[in-house]
């Protein structure tokens, strides 16, 4: 009784997505890529006790079960000290993307001797209090990209948008590989601010979800970012709290 | 092929796709990437209702729940709630709706599909087409299941009104 109907709704829908695929559409942003490998590449890692929280049943990585059981923060290991060298010049520059939008570009220039490829793994070592995450490692094929993401468990995660799941990603690239980091949009706040004593920037970008922050720092031999939904103070000391870390699990060694 | 094939392939084949349909709706290019991921989140827990990559369907489908994640964001940026006050009013009778829709031919009810509004197109896509429940419709979508159900009546109660 419905195949007309069926037909129909068949035919108009097809018509209108094959306009969609004739259309030119503009250049994805990194972080869209980034979001977009987590998605298809990364499977959570994770281990630990399951454990009831205000109704929940939250998934806790060994490291929060050690501090929830201690009663301490998440801060482990001893003061920050390898992720913080100087490093070379680190410049902003206005610039135009092939569809003449503004954006903002930022360059390194590596130092002699800097690696190649990524040597040493980094993570946050300080997570915000009382949030639990699942955290996922991923570290390319060429060794020049690394990343450890932090999602937040949410009780119903349709209903939420995606970027408060993944709540809080470190990319770690070596700086000689580097030469230019990623574009913004002019439309965002960029300020220049100081990560352990290395030159950074934090650029801001308000979301329908919350204001996005992302702390750009160069600790001589990498370049890194760190994309959060956090208040600015927040997210710096979040950065200023990276430490060595394993390659596989992403935990702090 | 397994789920992360399928989807990384169906990324590489549509993403460009639905960031022409959020922009087409959001008009703004950091929501529309959003709204890309949070597609790309939803497809990612409905692989079983995917079969070919490469099929005018699958195409329709990935263009259907990205529209739909878009209009919940515009609708979520005007504070309204998730479902319109119309929706939970809607009330018509379903036996009476299929008897109505047998007696015309496809062309027209391709011309009268076109002039509803494209949430009520979709969700009459999504169950009718694709043959989804409502349930699984409204989960897709990221919806109530009376959201849905409402919506899915409104678009018959519409289509007839405009068929007729």
């Amino acid at each position: 009784m419905e195949n007309n109907l069926k037909t129909a709704l068949g035919n108009v829908i097809n018509e209108e997505s094959a306009a969609f695929l004739l259309q030119d559409a503009p250049e994805f942003s990194e972080a869209f890529e980034h979001n977009m490998e987590r998605i298809l590449n990364g499977s959570a890692k994770t281990c630990g006790a399951v454990r009831k929280r205000g109704g929940m049943r939250v998934l806790m990585t060994a490291a929060a079960c050690a501090a929830a059981v201690c009663g301490i923060g998440l801060t482990v290991g001893a003061a920050v000290t390898d992720g913080f060298t100087k490093g070379g010049a680190f410049s902003k520059v206005s610039a135009y993307d092939k569809y003449g939008q503004p954006t903002i570009k930022f360059s390194a220039a590596a130092p002699e001797g800097a690696p190649e490829t990524i040597e040493q793994t980094y993570a946050p070592s300080k997570l915000k209090g009382g949030i639990n995450y699942k955290s996922s490692a991923y570290m390319n094929k060429d060794r020049n990209r690394y990343s450890v993401n932090y999602m937040q468990e949410m009780k119903d995660a349709v209903n939420e948008p995606f970027l408060t799941i993944n709540a809080i990603q470190l990319v770690q690239e070596p700086k000689s590989w580097f030469r230019e980091t990623f574009s913004v949009p002019e439309y965002v706040d960029v300020k220049e601010i100081t990560v352990g004593g290395c030159q950074g920037f934090m650029v801001s970008q308000e979301r329908y979800y919350g204001t996005l922050n992302v702390v750009i720092w160069d600790n001589g031999d990498y370049i890194f970012r760190l994309w959060c939904i956090l208040p600015e103070a927040e997210a710096i000391a979040l950065a200023e709290s990276v430490v060595p870390c394993d390659e596989i699990s992403g935990e702090v060694l | 092929m397994n789920g992360g094939e399928k989807l990384t392939q169906i990324y590489i084949k549509y993403r460009r796709l639905m960031l022409c349909a959020a922009l087409d709706i959001l008009k703004n290019r950091q929501d529309s990437e959003d709204a890309v991921q949070d597609a790309f989140v939803r497809i990612s827990e409905n692989l079983d209702n995917i079969g070919e990559v490469d099929s005018p369907r699958t195409r329709s489908f990935v263009m259907v729940v990205t529209r739909n994640i878009c209009l919940n964001i515009l609708r979520r940026k005007r504070f309204e709630s998730g479902a319109d006050i119309d929706e939970l009013n809607a009330v018509s009778d379903h036996s009476v709706e299929k008897q109505a829709f047998s007696s015309f031919g496809v062309a027209e009810l391709e011309s009268a599909l076109k002039r509803l509004p494209p949430e009520l197109r979709d969700i009459l896509y999504l169950t009718v087409y694709e043959e989804m429940s409502l349930k699984d419709a409204a989960r897709l979508l990221g919806i109530s299941y009376e959201a849905a159900k409402s919506r899915a009546r409104r678009a018959r109660k519409k289509l007839i009104e405009i068929l007729y």
